[in-house]
């Protein structure tokens, strides 16, 4: 049992990604419904358009994002691995000179 | 990595995003709210109160949105919660 019980640096380092990469959403999120959903500004208060708008606005953002993510994360896999079999393909080396020492002892 | 620097480098990343909320608000300032023809370097009293409101209208949504998310985000909790206790072995 660690004294305190602080994370070990790793988990800290990936919470504070986290963070970052959560307030620059926040940011993006604030910009984008700023430019579509604010047509005047001849009040300083947001009247009941501009909030139903950016309610519309936030939430399809999120929902946006978790689609995003999910198909990400289901795609992506995939990917990298036509990547690294691409990769394997192009630049066979080790593994044909690792044959050939194999075959060459029974050959003689 | 200790406790009290954790919290450090969190101040820092969000002094960081405080920073870039600032740029983008100033760039929305120039590309939607500021008048795109330069007659004089002043401002006048009309173009002031107009980024007044510009300003006032951005950090209102940049508070709304973050309630939004901080209601989302404990709305999710709270449902990994319940998934966890109907899901653990009794």
């Amino acid at each position: 049992m660690r004294p305190g019980g602080a994370m070990e640096p790793q988990q800290q380092q990936q919470q504070l990604r986290n963070l970052r990469d959560f307030l620059l959403v926040y940011n993006r999120m604030t910009e984008l419904c700023f430019q579509r959903c604010v047509p005047s500004l001849h009040h300083r208060a947001l009247d009941a358009e501009e909030e139903a708008c950016l309610h519309s606005c936030a939430g399809k953002l999120i929902h946006s994002n978790h689609r995003l993510m999910a198909a990400y994360v289901q795609l992506m896999p995939a990917l990298v691995q036509r990547r690294i079999a691409d990769y394997e393909a192009a630049s066979p080396g080790p593994s044909v000179a690792a044959e050939q020492s194999g075959t060459s002892p029974s050959g003689s | 990595l200790d406790p009290l620097r954790a919290q450090q480098l969190a101040t820092e990343v969000e002094g960081e995003m405080m920073a870039d909320m600032y740029r983008r608000m100033n760039s929305a300032y120039h590309w939607k709210c500021a008048p795109m023809h330069y007659k004089e370097a002043e401002l006048s009293k009309g173009k002031s109160v107009y980024l007044d409101c510009c300003v006032s209208k951005y950090l209102d949504i940049h508070e709304w949105i973050g309630k939004k998310l901080t209601e989302l985000s404990m709305q999710n909790e709270e449902l990994m919660k319940r998934m966890q206790q109907s899901s653990a072995p009794v």
